[in-house]
């Protein structure tokens, strides 16, 4: 991933590219990136930030030949590079894998996943712990009421509490997936030792 | 985080979904972009668009569209397994028991009609009763005594990966219980497996295989001990063993709850 203190001219030019005052430009391009990494995620691109870097890398390079010449917002020219990335992406994959998502919930390392959310639940506070297991209890239209009961409960707006929830959500899930990722590699570690 | 009216929300699902055309999915592409607020409300969408999924709430053709669009990246894969754990999680340590306003228990019967007795008729009953069981002692086999009965549980698989309240059953294990008789309904579509495992998960996620004591075509039936099961929440997984050897995870779950 490109960092905000990387002191290349190519990305200080990228930068400038995207507005003169620095700071302006470092949030403007932490937020492209991330825009980079879900649109190729939706577009069914695996590994989106090595994508998203690739697409940065890119317009880095060409930026020296179309930085004179080119008229209007920058992220559009984003946008059509990352395009051409999503359609070289599809060219690879020759065969297209049926997958079956149920089959992934019935995975072995499924418990790999139940064994690091214990963990990752386990550095959460008990009222946090609670709070984001209650958040997901429910399904439908019980799960509309349950909100709004938490929300009354907490004195605060369904709105904040769905902003809460989701900070939370995001936190547990990347704590969970980097664990499973350790999990993996040792296992990967031991097998190739035995 | 802003709110999102509701077009918006359903643009978000549309583009998640593949069914906005390319001039709508490019305006849609280009907020991502640029506006910071718009792309975390996007990934709430998406992780409410994920837990539908795990808890079969999508109409058909969306539950396809999921499976041939929405989930063919990695990364949303990992977040598929992920939100399963989390709802089964919810349900095993948050779900309260549900609210069945119980039958009266056979002690409960026996003390309310003794209630209802002149003093003399108990003496007549008590009486009477003793009578009775000393004779059926002396029919019995000596040596074999009768132990209490097991309390029964029939449970149909979930197909969602967490219980919603109306679908997690109650047993009651009474005291001197020898335990519970669990009766497993095996799920229409399942392989033409002619061994299972069956595991049960308590709710501080212990893991331990419960022997299979009877099976029928539709049905499996295990015991659970008493000394070996305690007041609280738990599941079952099934799964079934191919001739290979490999296991095969039966999709959803059991769920019930033991109170005293």
């Amino acid at each position: 991933m490109h960092s905000l203190d990387n002191n290349t001219e190519p990305f200080d030019a990228l930068l400038e590219w995207l507005d003169p005052d620095r700071e302006t430009a470092g949030k403007r391009y932490e937020v492209i990136r991330g825009g980079l990494v879900r649109m190729f995620i939706s577009n069914g691109v695996s590994d989106a930030e090595h994508y998203a870097d690739e697409t940065i890398d890119r317009v880095m390079k060409r930026l020296p030949e179309i930085k004179e010449t080119y008229v209007g917002d920058p992220v559009k020219y984003f946008h059509g590079v990352a395009r051409n990335v999503i359609r070289e992406s599809r060219r690879r994959k020759e065969v297209l894998i049926d997958i079956v998502p149920d089959r992934l919930l019935q995975e072995p390392y499924k418990s790999d996943t139940s064994e690091c959310l214990s963990k990752c639940l386990g550095l959460l506070s008990r009222d946090k712990q609670e709070f984001i297991l209650d958040y997901h209890l429910y399904k439908g239209h019980a799960k509309i009421e349950h909100h709004r009961q938490m929300a009354g409960e907490l004195a605060i707006t369904e709105g904040a509490l769905r902003t809460r929830a989701h900070h939370l959500r995001v936190t547990l899930e990347k704590c969970v997936l980097e664990c499973v990722d350790n999990f993996g590699r040792n296992k990967t570690h031991v097998s190739s030792h035995t | 985080m802003v709110i999102i009216n509701s077009n918006e929300k359903n643009e978000v699902k549309l583009y998640l979904l593949g069914q906005l055309d390319q001039s709508a999915a490019e305006r849609f592409e280009l907020r991502l972009l640029t506006d910071a607020a718009f792309g975390e409300e996007f990934d709430v969408i998406v992780n409410e668009i994920t837990d539908e999924y795990v808890g079969d709430e999508l109409h058909a053709d969306d539950r396809k569209r999921v499976q041939q669009y929405f989930l063919t990246s990695t990364e949303r894969q990992n977040k598929l397994r992920f939100a399963s754990e989390l709802l089964e999680r919810a349900a095993i340590e948050r779900a309260p028991a549900s609210v069945v306003q119980a039958e009266p228990g056979m002690l409960e019967r026996v003390r309310a009609f003794w209630g209802n007795m002149a003093l003399l008729t108990r003496f007549a009953t008590t009486f009477a009763a003793i009578v009775i069981v000393a004779g059926v002692l002396l029919l019995t086999i000596p040596g074999t005594r009768t132990s209490g009965t097991y309390a029964v549980v029939n449970l149909t698989i979930s197909n969602s990966e967490r219980a919603s309240g109306s679908e997690i059953k109650q047993v009651r294990l009474e005291p001197g219980s020898p335990g519970i008789q669990i009766e497993l309904a095996l799920p229409d579509q399942v392989p033409q497996s002619k061994n299972y495992r069956v595991e049960l998960l308590d709710e501080k996620h212990a893991t331990r295989n419960l022997r299979i004591e009877q099976q029928t075509e539709g049905k499996l039936i295990v015991v659970v001990p008493a000394n070996e099961i305690g007041p609280g929440s738990y599941i079952i997984r099934l799964y079934a063993t191919n001739p290979d050897g490999a296991e095969q995870r039966i999709r959803g779950s059991y769920f019930f709850t033991v109170i005293l």
